[in-house]
């Protein structure tokens, strides 16, 4: 029973990374029509940034988020303006671009810290919250899932209540009555892919300190970002978060009374059942409308 | 708003679909143009909104140059379309899709003025200003349409096949309401299959075959032309 809260509160803990992983994912897919197959090395070089910054250098570990955030961004709007743009009527040429870049991330972190062990990340915030004697959340995860409801929150705010979302959301449903309303559908690629590579880069920081770092991280991510995305109904942002909860619920779960292993597996066996019975998800809807 | 189309020729998917079109439009004019399914009129009007390009010939808006330049550039000048298919943003509020209208606008007390006024003009718009744009009937769902571009406050006014697939009813109310536009001194340029309703509204028209101009003349000219009647009208 014990063990049942525990993995339940975990789990929740969980999903505020999987949200973010997805909600980016979704994000550029939804904008720019492109599948960011680098997207789990966006995270991983947020982690990296944190370790190689905090760990290795002794930079503050607030501090070290915001950098992780803004070189992450950076390297997104650099895909954006040199790959995604030029291939915007390409969509398999985008995806495959993103395949390099995977791959150029991969080496480049494997020449920074080398090919060794994973790296470890001291957390920077010790101590736990004990909330009855057998239900403890480590203070470090309190505050990950706390700044991740936060971006999610401000996310959703920016989507439904400025100008800029409409126009994002407007984008992602019909791009060219977008541009007969005189919106530039190129800036908000530039600002969707910027958005989604900020929460990358700050769940690449956030996990830093719970997880085991190394060049090959960004590998279970995307494969939990995919079967957020799906199950969620791939365009649905709401879809997403949605399924990253039940999702990292589920896993959490499964990691827990069985293996991490076994949690995996399952998880793309439900993908795969999703898109066999309900390839729109659970909030998608059908893309002829 | 004046327009001058000169030696059009477009090619769109590798097929002509423009072979040397020339129109002019003067300001606070409504004209038309009429033609079968691919005779080249939703080209025209995509060329003019600049989300085609010419391979040959010029688009010139009061003067200016405008083949060549990006859609939403060309929105800035103050044209504005109404495209084939209403393409509102469905999963947003008709109030989001009719301020995406004006996205390019920086005067709210304005917008907020004309949004009053395209409530006068479509009172069943403001009822279901928070509704999901999806959840509209098909006329409704074109009165967003028109009252999106509308909010772009444009000095020329494009219009795709507004008819298509509404009932007659409402054909008629959104014909009284384009005429009110075009009254209130906006240039109209209405491309549609429904030749009647079309020569109706417009002052002149033209008729588009494989991409050329076969006819033009008044509408009321146009209506009573034989090849006209027989081809278009059905008469």
């Amino acid at each position: 029973m014990d063990l049942l809260v525990q993995s339940i509160v975990n789990g929740f803990i969980q999903s505020g990374f999987f949200a973010l992983y997805a909600v980016g994912l979704v994000l550029i897919f939804g904008v720019m029509g492109v599948v960011n197959f680098a997207h789990g090395e966006l995270v991983m070089v947020g982690a990296y940034t944190v370790w190689f910054l905090h760990a290795q250098h002794g930079v503050p570990f607030l501090w070290t988020i915001l950098i992780a955030i803004v070189i992450v961004t950076a390297i997104g709007m650099a895909m954006e303006r040199f790959l995604f743009r030029p291939k915007r009527n390409d969509p398999l040429g985008g995806l495959i671009c993103s395949i390099g870049v995977l791959f150029i991330l991969q080496i480049a972190a494997t020449l920074i810290g080398g090919d060794g062990p994973s790296k470890q990340v001291p957390p920077p915030y010790q101590g736990t919250f004990v909330l009855f004697e057998s239900l403890r959340i480590p203070v470090q995860r309190v505050f990950s899932i706390a700044v991740s409801l936060a971006a999610l929150v401000a996310l959703w705010l920016f989507l439904t209540r400025s100008k800029m979302g409409w126009a994002l959301r407007a984008v992602a449903q019909d791009r060219e009555a977008s541009s007969l309303q005189g919106i530039n559908t190129n800036r908000i690629s530039m600002i969707a892919i910027s958005i989604g590579a900020a929460m990358a880069g700050l769940a690449g920081a956030l996990t830093a300190p719970l997880t085991n770092i190394n060049p090959h991280m960004g590998h279970n991510i995307i494969i939990t970002a995919f079967i957020v995305t799906i199950v969620g109904g791939v365009g649905s942002l709401s879809g997403a978060v949605l399924a990253a909860v039940l999702y990292a619920l589920f896993h959490t779960m499964v990691t827990t009374y069985f293996s991490a292993t076994i949690a995996t597996i399952s998880g793309l066996l439900i993908m795969v059942l999703v898109l066999i019975i309900k390839p729109t998800g659970i909030m998608g809807r059908s893309v002829s409308d | 708003m004046d327009l001058k189309i000169e030696n059009l020729h477009v090619l769109y998917n590798h097929v002509t679909a423009l072979r040397g079109i020339s129109i002019e439009v003067k300001s606070g004019d409504f004209i038309t143009l009429i033609g079968s399914n691919g005779a080249g009129k939703s080209t025209t009007l995509r060329t003019i909104s600049g989300l085609v390009k010419p391979s040959l010939g010029t688009v010139t808006a009061q003067g200016q140059r405008i083949d060549g330049m990006a859609a939403d550039e060309i929105l800035k000048l103050g044209i504005a379309q109404v495209p084939e298919g209403r393409r509102i943003f469905k999963d947003l509020s008709v109030i989001e899709n009719l301020r995406l209208g004006a996205f390019t606008r920086n005067n709210k007390a304005e917008v907020n003025q004309d949004l009053h006024r395209v409530f006068q003009i479509f009172p069943k718009l403001q009822e279901r200003q928070g509704q999901h744009a999806r959840t509209l009937s098909g006329g409704e769902q074109q009165m967003v349409s028109i009252a999106r571009a509308l909010m772009s406050r444009p000095k020329l006014l494009l219009l795709d096949e507004p008819s298509l697939g509404l009932a007659p009813i409402i054909i008629r109310e959104i014909g009284k309401t384009l005429i009110d536009i075009n009254q209130a001194g906006v240039t109209i340029v209405l491309v549609e299959q429904n030749a009647d309703l079309a020569l109706r509204l417009a002052r002149y028209g033209y008729v588009l075959e494989s991409g050329k101009i076969a006819l033009e003349n008044d509408a009321e000219h146009l209506a009573n032309n034989d090849h006209v009647k027989k081809a278009y009208l059905g008469i």
